[in-house]
Order: C-alpha cells, then structure tokens, then sequence
C-alpha cells in the first residue's frame, strides 16, 4: 500500500510556504515537509484538518494506492 | 499549564526534601561508613539534581511567559503527532536496548561469579519484560 498526497502542490498554488501552513495546522514546519515527502502519514484528525484547510475532500489531499 | 507548573514545583520540593533528608542522614551518620554514609551521599546528590532540574524548569517557564509567542512554538513542537510518533518509537527501541543492557550486565556479573549484582539484575531483567506485558494488556482495554 502507498499513501501518495497533493499537499506540496496545493500549497504551492496557494503560495503558502511551510511554515505559514504549519502554523494555521498547528504541527511543526517539520511535520509538513515529512508529509509533503511522503515519509509521514497524518493521523485522521490531521488529515482532516488539512483538507479542511484547502477545502477540498480526505480522498482527493490523500490518494490510496493499492499495491498490484 | 497549571499541571505543568504544579510538576515543576514538585520537582523542586521533593529535590530539596530528598537533599535534606542526604544532609540529615550525613549529620547522624557522620562517624560512619560504609552503606550509611553512602546512601546519605547518593541522597544528596539525587536531590541536588532535582532541585537543579526544577529551578531550571521554573526560569525557562518564567521566561516563556514573558515570550508567549515562543511558549505557543514550543507547546505546538510537544504536541505534534509526528514528535509524539517519533518520541514513542524512539522509547519501544530502548525498551529493547535497555533489555539487552541488563542481560549483558547479568552475564557479566555472573562471570565474574558476584552473586548479588547478579541476582538484583535478573530481577530488574523480568520486571522489565512483566511491565511490558502489564502496559500492553492495560492499554488493550484502554485503546
């Protein structure tokens, strides 16, 4: 299983930068670079928040891919 | 906060009461030697850490309050889901680590055919695997 998001990129559009996201999630500027490198996966309630935060739905921040 | 707070001070009050119960301890048994005078020894020098831990913790909690947008950094860094991962992972390894610690300890003790140390470390040895299957039922019902 791969758990693939579009954080950078949606963040990036916004022109947000690290930091300033970290701050509106209230997580480390750290956990938003390891999210963003796929090395971290956010726990429901951070998923949501993050989501909510760029208004648009779980599944299309956070794509499940299922190993063939 | 306020539990913070109370924790700090706690730690200074029972440093200053575990050094005064060193100093005490040294007064009486000031002709002594042996485990009396060294208990009184690792006493002191336990307390006097605490109460150096707690005074540190009392200014920095000083400080951050004259700093409240550092104190909201710091509280944002202690309760980030991936610290609190990191800091959970870090502790189940040295769980382990530590578990090999003491049976090298045992062993050599054993070696070198001393007994007691020997036999205080097989104890230390299963209470640390009894707690861990006691944590793991214990959070089973919990989680």
């Amino acid at each position: 299983m791969r758990m693939r998001n579009r954080l950078e990129e949606l963040r990036k559009q916004r022109n947000i930068t690290q930091e300033e996201l970290a701050v509106a999630l209230e997580v480390s500027r750290q956990t938003v670079g390891s999210l963003e490198n796929g090395r971290y996966n956010p726990s429901i309630t951070l998923a949501i928040k993050i989501a909510r935060y760029f208004d648009i739905a779980v599944e299309e921040m956070f794509i499940y891919e299922e190993e063939k | 906060m306020k539990m913070k707070s109370k924790f700090r001070s706690v730690i200074l009050y029972v440093g200053i009461a575990v050094f005064a119960v060193g100093l005490l301890l040294t007064f009486i048994f000031s002709d002594a030697s042996g485990t009396m005078s060294s208990v009184a020894a690792v006493l002191c020098g336990i307390g006097a850490g605490w109460i150096g831990a707690g005074v540190a913790f009392m200014i920095r909690g000083r400080r951050l309050k004259d700093d409240p947008e550092r104190a909201k950094r710091l509280e944002i860094e202690e309760k980030d889901e991936r610290n609190i991962h990191i800091r959970e992972k870090a502790g189940y390894i040295m769980w382990f680590i530590s578990l090999i610690m003491i049976a090298a300890l045992m062993l050599t003790f054993r070696i070198l055919d001393d007994m007691l140390p020997f036999w205080l470390c097989m104890g230390v040895f299963w209470i640390h695997i009894i707690c861990y299957f006691v944590l793991i039922s214990v959070y089973k019902k919990k989680i």
